[in-house]
C-alpha cells in the first residue's frame, strides 16, 4: 500500500476542516478527499491519476498525511480472519433439506429479494401462455358486453317503431282527438275499436255495409 | 445494475457461476461445493459487521439459505461472488432494521450501529489502557482497531470490509450494495477519512 502511495493535496486536513493547500482544480474539498482514496483504491483513470501524482509530488505535507491514510488501511490487516465453524458446511447442507422449500412458487419472496435488477429476464413460457388467455377471453368479454349492448338498443328501437304502427290511426288523427274533452266518449270510441288497425278494419266493414 | 439477456454471456466464464447454474439443474453436490468455498468469506464479513461469531454463522446459513431456494430462478447478472455478497447485504439491512425496532439504541452523536465491544471490553479502552503514544501490544492493537471499525456505521463498515478483504471494485461494491459508483466513492472515503481520525493518535 505505502508502494502504491501518491499524495495530493486533497487531505491535508481532517475532512470537516477547510484545506487550505491549492486544491485541484474544479474541485471542491469532498471530491478531493473521494479523489484521494479512489487513487489509493486504484479506481482513477490515468488522467486524474496523473493529476493526482503531480500534486503529490509538490506538497510533502499532503503525502505525510496521505502516508497515515494509508497505515490506518494496513491496520485492517492486524483483524483476525473468521472462519467457520467445523460443523457450518453439514449444518447448512442439512437446514437447505429440511427447510428449503420444493416447488418454485415457494421460491418466489426469496427470490425477488436476491435478484440484482434482472430487469429483462425471460419469463417461463407457461407465464406468457396464462397471460395471452387472458387477454383473449377479455376481449370475447369486451365482444359479448358489446353485442349485448347493441342488441339492447336495437330491441328497444324495434319496439318502439311497432308501437308507433300500431298507434298510427290516432297519432294521423290527434289534433281532432283533442277536441273531444269527453273520457266517457273516447271510451266508447275505443271499445268500438275505432283506434289502432282492428279501427280501420270495422271502417272497412262500416263502408261495406254502406 | 441491469442486465439483459445478451449480457449473460461475460457471466458464464465464472466457474461458480457455471456451479450455481449446475445446481440449478439440481446438482447438490455443486451446492456443497459453493458453500465450502464461500462459507469462511460470509461468516468473516458478518463476523466483523457484527462483532458476534454465534450470529454471523447463523446470518451465513441463511445467505445459502436464500441462494438455494433461488435457485430455480437464477440468471446470472453478475459474477456469482457479487450476487452472494449482495445477497449478504440484504439480509444484514434486514437484520439492523429488526434488531433497530426491538430495542433501543442511542445515537447520539454518532451516526453508528450498536458498538462491537461488549461493555466489559469497553472499560478495557479506557484512555489509561489506550493512552496515545504509548506502545500498544497486537492484541491491544486488535482490540483498538475492532473499536474504531465499531465506530462507523454498518453501511460504511460493509463497504470497507467488501474493499479491503473482497478485493471488490467499486462498481462491484455499488452492485453488492445497491448503490450508485459516486455514493460508494463517497462512502468509502468517509470510512476511511473516520478510520484515521479514530487510529491516527495511536500510530
Amino acid at each position: 500500500m505505502l508502494a502504491s502511495m501518491r499524495c495530493a493535496s486533497l487531505l491535508s486536513k481532517p475532512l470537516n476542516q477547510p484545506n487550505p493547500v491549492a486544491k485541484m482544480p474544479d474541485t471542491t474539498p469532498q471530491d478531493d478527499d473521494e479523489r484521494l482514496v479512489a487513487y489509493l483504491d486504484g479506481e482513477l483513470d490515468d488522467a486524474a491519476a496523473v493529476q493526482v501524482e503531480q500534486l503529490l509530488a509538490s506538497n510533502p505535507e499532503v503525502r505525510h498525511q496521505v502516508e497515515k491514510l494509508s497505515r490506518t488501511w494496513d491496520l485492517l490487516d492486524l483483524l483476525p480472519s473468521p472462519r467457520a465453524s467445523q460443523e457450518f458446511t453439514n449444518r447448512t447442507l442439512t437446514a437447505v433439506r429440511t427447510k428449503a422449500p420444493t416447488s418454485d412458487s415457494d421460491a418466489v419472496d426469496e427470490e425477488v429479494s436476491t435478484r440484482i435488477n434482472v430487469v429483462s429476464a425471460p419469463r417461463p413460457s407457461s407465464d406468457k401462455w396464462r397471460r395471452s388467455g387472458v387477454r383473449i377471453l377479455a376481449f370475447f368479454g369486451l365482444l359479448f358486453v358489446a353485442a349485448a349492448g347493441f342488441h339492447s338498443t336495437y330491441d328497444f328501437g324495434a319496439r318502439h317503431q311497432e308501437e308507433l304502427l300500431r298507434n298510427y290511426p290516432v297519432i294521423r288523427r290527434l289534433d281532432e282527438y283533442r277536441e273531444i274533452r269527453d273520457p266517457q266518449f273516447l271510451k266508447e270510441l275505443h271499445e268500438r275499436k275505432t283506434f289502432g288497425r282492428k279501427g280501420q278494419n270495422d271502417e272497412r266493414q262500416d263502408r261495406k255495409a254502406d | 445494475m441491469t442486465s439483459t439477456g445478451s449480457d449473460y454471456s461475460i457471466y458464464l466464464r465464472d466457474p461458480d457461476v457455471q456451479r450455481m447454474l449446475r445446481v440449478k439443474e439440481g446438482d447438490e453436490g455443486a451446492f456443497a461445493e459453493l458453500v465450502a468455498a464461500y462459507q469462511d468469506r460470509i461468516v468473516g464479513i458478518f463476523s466483523h459487521l457484527l462483532n458476534d461469531p454465534s450470529a454471523a454463522e447463523d446470518l451465513a446459513q441463511d445467505v445459502f439459505l436464500r441462494v438455494y431456494r433461488a435457485r430455480h430462478r437464477y440468471q446470472p447478472s453478475a459474477k456469482f461472488g457479487t450476487w452472494l455478497f449482495h445477497i449478504a447485504n440484504n439480509l444484514a439491512v434486514n437484520r439492523r432494521v429488526s434488531v433497530a425496532r426491538r430495542r433501543e439504541i442511542s445515537l447520539a452523536g454518532s451516526e453508528s450501529g450498536p458498538l462491537g465491544l461488549r461493555p466489559e471490553e469497553q472499560l478495557a479502552t479506557s484512555k489509561s489502557a489506550f493512552m496515545p503514544g504509548r506502545q500498544l501490544d497486537k492484541s491491544e492493537m486488535r482490540a483498538l482497531i475492532q473499536q474504531a471499525l465499531g465506530m462507523l456505521n454498518e453501511r460504511q463498515r460493509m463497504a470497507l470490509l467488501l474493499n479491503k478483504f473482497e478485493h471488490m471494485s467499486y462498481a462491484d461494491i455499488a452492485t453488492t450494495m445497491d448503490m450508485t459508483e459516486k455514493a460508494v466513492k463517497s462512502l468509502l472515503m468517509r470510512a476511511r477519512e473516520n478510520l484515521k481520525g479514530y487510529l491516527e493518535p495511536y500510530i
